[in-house]
């Protein structure tokens, strides 16, 4: 009794999961289809970076997700590095990062070493350095220094750039200790916009 | 917290109807001297019951101490009681008739205050996190554990000077703390004293490491993290080894400096060294 009353009850949940199943459906019918979007878009500040400038940009992007790498134009003298980033935390969220090729150049016996810390929503502080007997670098053209990983957090428009006035100094230290001139803006930011 | 011991007699009183007297006892409090002990006893079925009558004194026998009529209820607190004095009582019945029964078994007791022992689990310097203190620096730590009071103590040894604790909970106390820039470089052992002389001590809770703002500008910056890193793997012989960078005083600078420097990136100091 138990068995036959079960089954009556089950028979219109798979009428109701075929229908369902049937509405969602695209035109080719085999399943795989994907609802449309719009990626999260960004748009960097700076038009042609010259040498020495440090600039945002974003290699990619999708939906949910959008990567913004640290790049460097043109200079030589890169040792230690430092900055931080401001970004728009109602609209995006950090989630990781990923060393870029500038540091890595040659493969260095002792590999550069990254230190990021996301000490508030909306705050990011970076630094990183190769280490002795391993000599500064040089970025030929715009090479990436290393890459934020954001996540959608609601649709909005907000400014990702570099904060001057943060607990660490935007700066480029060589391997005798002098500071490179490099410039971190103002204008070296970008506008990322969430649909 | 609460200490509890109990004691269950019965005894028949002379009018016949059964008194078990039972005896909970708890400090009132840590710090206080007085206590509070908990009556209880069985009911009487009697119908003419009208209430009872607690006895004490504080010698066997002898219920000096003024009488407490306690109505028709089976259980009392008899307060402020003096810690580590015992106290002797007895139960009695009375009717509406005025008649009182004989006394209950005797149950003494003696309260005594429980000192509790604070524990420490853990200690981490505030504004980091982390288990350094910088020689020559003013710092805040914060200790993790359990029983603490309001006005602890912290020791760190002779040359940390320690100011007053903020307690934050029982768990939880923070305290402005001075190193010395002589200060031996190492752990050290953290001690907790309570008010009522409770204390608590672990050793390698925190270890005393050189400032790592070795470049001694008053802030702990890239450009310390780049004269760690050109003095990297070096031993103290060799010539591009930076003592000041060698944080842990090990003799060589390596990861442990390096996790040391990066846990004090980005911070300004209080005091310069």
């Amino acid at each position: 009794m138990n068995r036959r009353r079960l089954l009556t009850g089950v028979a219109p949940l798979g009428v109701l999961l075929l229908v369902l199943g049937l509405g969602c459906k695209g035109g080719k019918g085999n399943g795989d289809d994907v609802m449309p979007c719009t990626p999260i878009a960004f748009a960097p500040s700076i038009g042609s970076p010259g040498a020495g400038d440090v600039y945002l940009l974003s290699p990619i992007s999708s939906c949910d997700s959008v990567d913004i790498s640290v790049l460097v134009t043109n200079l030589s003298g890169i040792f230690t590095v430092g900055f931080e980033i401001n970004y728009p935390s109602s609209v995006i969220e950090y989630q990781s990062f990923s060393p870029g090729p500038l540091l890595q150049q040659g493969s260095p016996p002792i590999p550069p070493q990254f230190f990021v810390t996301n000490p508030s929503p909306g705050d990011i502080v970076a630094s990183a350095t190769l280490f002795r007997p391993d000599s500064s670098v040089s970025a030929v053209g715009s090479a990436s220094l290393i890459t934020f990983h954001f996540v959608k957090v609601a649709s909005g428009v907000g400014t990702v750039d570099f904060n001057t006035g943060g607990s660490i100094n935007n700066q480029i230290i060589d391997e005798n200790g002098s500071v490179v001139a490099a410039s971190f803006g103002p204008g070296h930011g970008g506008v990322v916009q969430v649909p | 917290m609460t200490t509890h011991r109990r004691l269950f007699q019965s005894v028949v009183g002379s009018t016949g109807f059964l008194i078990g007297l039972i005896l909970l006892i708890w400090p009132s409090g840590i710090l206080e001297a007085s206590t509070v002990v908990r009556l209880a006893w069985d009911a009487n079925l009697e119908s003419d019951l009208a209430g009872y009558r607690i006895h004490f004194g504080t010698a066997s026998r002898s219920y000096t101490l003024p009488v407490i009529d306690v109505g028709p209820v089976n259980g009392y607190s008899v307060p402020n009681l003096a810690a580590n004095t015992t106290y002797y009582f007895v139960v009695t019945a009375y009717d509406r008739a005025g008649n009182e029964s004989l006394p209950s078994n005797e149950v003494a007791v003696q309260p005594t205050v429980t000192t509790l022992t604070p524990t420490i689990s853990q200690a981490v310097e505030l504004g980091t996190g982390s288990v350094y203190i910088l020689q020559s620096g003013s710092q805040t730590i914060q200790v993790n554990g359990s029983n603490f009071q309001s006005g602890a103590t912290v020791g760190l040894g002779a040359d940390i000077s320690v100011g007053p604790t903020s307690l934050m909970d029982s768990g939880h106390l923070t305290a402005s703390i001075t190193v010395s820039s002589s200060a031996l470089l190492g752990p050290r052992t953290l001690s907790v004293t309570n008010p009522d002389s409770g204390m608590a001590s672990r050793p390698n809770t925190l270890t005393v490491v050189k400032t790592a703002d070795i470049n001694r500008d008053c802030k702990i910056d890239l450009f310390d993290l780049n004269l760690l890193a050109r003095a990297w793997n070096t031993l103290s012989s060799d010539p591009a080894y930076i003592a000041s960078a060698d944080l842990d005083g090990d003799g060589d600078v390596g990861g442990a400096d390096l996790d040391i420097l990066v846990s004090y990136l980005g911070q300004r100091l209080a005091v310069c060294p």
